[in-house]
């Protein structure tokens, strides 16, 4: 059931064989896409703690429904990325239920230390664009995501929501007419 | 050709430095402003240049290949191989069977081991895999992060083991105290405090379910059982001390800790007062001398109004929270636990040493829970509050950051993460006017403060709590 080196083998053979619940593969399938699924989620949640744990737990709910994986022709990642993306919207979510109050009475010593890490990670052009782009909604932000963000080609994007890569294509072009009033007005 | 495809092909020239935004609008006239506008706010989109750390990779590869073991598995007690081994073979036996299994039997077996309790055929199996998996783990937080997981299986162990009605032995305690000490030891090795953070929050998150779930385990475990779990409570609350504290104040970890040292649950101390001198690592808080002070952030500003809540440890002070109040002349009040009468006469509250107004107050013994606060003299404390409390129940304090009303539930944050309590039946109080009830919304107004919560227990995932006390008045 395991073999020498799985991080050799196609991605086609490796998800196949994830989906015979083969951990080698899981693990090698793993190693392949965790940087990209990582980049993607960091974009949206702008926090490495989060998007280190929202990635970890992707890879966890991706290896519990692996058997309803289905070969679109799109890469393994893309199938990830909807998992992740799922779990940054239950994330907002519960974010959302939580009232952010005045703590000045509060000194909490241990966040008094400063953290170059945290404020290396405000970037104001970059935040302004990302703000832009995660107000698009459904497809067109998708396909922004998907070219732009994480590399994917028309053909893999293509694959991956089931449309035309000429559909892509005019998806794109009117996300990005959407990205530039969005731009303009903030 | 369509705009839509001239676009495409204007970005992926830009994007592989064949073209630029103006050769490309130059090259379609009747597009040529719509073109430029749209080009111009796709060289804008760029992935972060972000890559995940080598550290956080190898802890999720851990945690995945930690989760992608089935549990359904019979077992057999028959075979006891570690009886008639020293513990120091039945190491290196279950780091090679872990070898041996990970090689040459693949999953199945692991798979069927997983669920295998002690005393089990297949337990040893269960403890080489967790030996294999700490001896190729290099990173020290990710080691930590192994050993606790460990430590949570072994707590989740002794459940099962009470459900099928078996004796819980008195080696399942020394594995989870080892677990616990050598998370902590692994700790104090890293450098990376912004990983140890992590652990430390998922510890004291943790700790307080293991108290509760083991608290609601002991009432039905067998009485011969009984002491060991009520060991493992102990321990699994002292972890929660620390995990709280160092989170705060990292000093505390290069102080060899280890879950089985009491003192820990007597040297917790809380004191209020105005800060009168800092004078190297000595602090003077309303006439209390509080010597050996380490504290992460900055120093309070002489004179000012403070709240120190902490951690006395081999006679070194660890400051886990300051809060800063107005400059009131309110008496000075401490926290902590009688530990006796010093040789100079005074007393020790939690390490501390406490001048006691003597005349009128009750005779304390060691163990006592005692609130104290100053009279007209300033320098000597009377006792206001007293309590014996030789049985520690689980109790969770945090800030409390959200109410909702319509699920009876509230949100408290401890060591940057948050958990939600249904509190649609406590009782809910207030440190300052302990008569008072109040109305769940009215916890509204105390978003932001610290709130105790006690009598926990917990149904299904969710935990619940019996009484609500409000620590910082309004």
């Amino acid at each position: 059931m395991e073999y020498s080196n799985p991080v050799q083998q196609s991605e086609d053979y490796l998800v196949q064989q994830a989906i015979q619940r083969d951990r080698a593969a899981f693990t090698a399938l793993y190693e392949r896409c965790v940087d990209q699924v990582y980049r993607h989620v960091y974009y949206k949640v702008s926090s490495h703690a989060d998007a280190e744990d929202i990635t970890q737990e992707a890879f966890v709910k991706a290896w519990k429904s692996i058997d309803k994986y289905k070969n679109t022709g799109a890469p393994f990642f893309t199938w990830m990325i909807v998992i992740a993306n799922n779990l940054v919207i239950d994330q907002y979510r519960r974010q959302q239920k939580v009232v952010i109050t005045d703590e000045i009475y509060e000194v909490d010593p241990h966040n008094q230390i400063p953290d170059p890490v945290r404020e290396a990670e405000v970037n104001f052009d970059d935040a302004i664009i990302k703000k832009a782009v995660l107000k698009l909604k459904g497809d067109k932000q998708k396909v922004i995501m998907m070219h732009f963000i994480d590399g994917l080609t028309y053909e893999e994007i293509s694959a991956a929501l089931n449309k035309s890569e000429g559909a892509i294509r005019v998806i794109q072009y009117r996300a990005l007419g959407e990205l530039r009033i969005f731009l303009k007005r903030d | 050709m369509k705009k839509e495809e001239i676009l495409a092909n204007c970005i992926e020239e830009i994007r592989s430095g064949k073209s630029t935004v103006e050769d490309c609008t130059k090259r379609y006239p009747h597009l040529n402003k719509e073109l430029q506008s749209l080009l111009e706010v796709a060289v804008l989109l760029k992935p972060d240049e972000v890559t995940p750390s080598s550290q956080f990779k190898e802890r999720a590869k851990m945690h995945l290949f930690d989760e992608i073991q089935p549990v359904d598995a019979t077992s057999s007690r028959n075979f006891r191989p570690w009886h008639i081994m020293t513990p120091a073979k039945v190491a290196l036996a279950s780091v090679l069977i872990g070898v041996f299994v990970l090689v040459f039997a693949g999953g199945s077996t692991v798979y069927a081991a997983q669920s295998s309790l002690p005393g089990d055929t297949l337990y040893p199996v269960k403890q080489g895999v967790e030996n294999f998996q700490l001896a190729i783990t290099t990173n020290p937080t990710a080691k930590a992060d192994l050993h606790l997981k460990f430590a949570q299986r072994r707590i989740d162990e002794v459940q099962q083991e009470v459900k099928l009605n078996r004796n819980i032995s008195p080696q399942t305690l020394d594995s989870v105290t080892k677990q616990f000490d050598n998370a902590l030891k692994e700790l104090s090795n890293s450098g990376n405090t912004k990983a140890n953070d992590k652990t430390l929050s998922r510890l004291s998150v943790a700790t307080v379910d293991q108290q509760v779930e083991l608290q609601q385990t002991l009432a039905g475990a067998h009485p011969n059982s009984q002491p060991i779990i009520q060991q493992i409570i102990d321990e699994t609350r002292r972890g929660n001390t620390i995990a709280q504290v160092a989170y705060a104040n990292h000093d505390l970890l290069q102080n060899q800790l280890s879950v089985t040292d009491n003192k820990l649950d007597a040297g917790q101390f809380s004191i209020e007062g105005t800060l009168i001198s800092i004078q190297d690592k000595t602090w003077n808080v309303g006439g209390t001398i509080i010597e050996n002070v380490h504290l992460s952030g900055e120093t309070p500003v002489i004179g000012s109004r403070i709240k120190l809540q902490g951690l006395v440890k081999d006679h070194k002070t660890f400051i886990s929270k300051i809060s800063i109040g107005d400059n009131s002349t309110e008496p000075t009040k401490v926290e902590g636990q009688f530990g006796g009468t010093n040789q100079n006469g005074t007393a020790d509250i939690s390490g501390l040493s406490i001048t006691l107004n003597t005349p009128g107050n009750p005779q304390l013994n060691p163990g006592d829970q005692v609130q104290l606060q100053s009279g007209n003299d300033n320098t000597k404390l009377d006792v206001t509050g007293l309590q014996y409390d030789g049985n520690h129940t689980a109790s969770l304090i945090g800030t409390l950051i959200a109410v909702d009303t319509s699920k009876g539930t509230i949100t408290v944050k401890i060591t940057g993460s948050q958990i939600s309590v249904n509190v649609s039946k406590a009782q809910i109080s207030s440190k300052n006017d302990s008569h008072h009830e109040y109305r769940l919304s009215d916890l509204k107004d105390s978003i932001g403060r610290d709130i105790k919560l006690d009598g926990l227990s917990k149904k299904g995932d969710l935990l619940y709590a019996d009484t609500i006390r409000i620590e910082i008045g309004k």
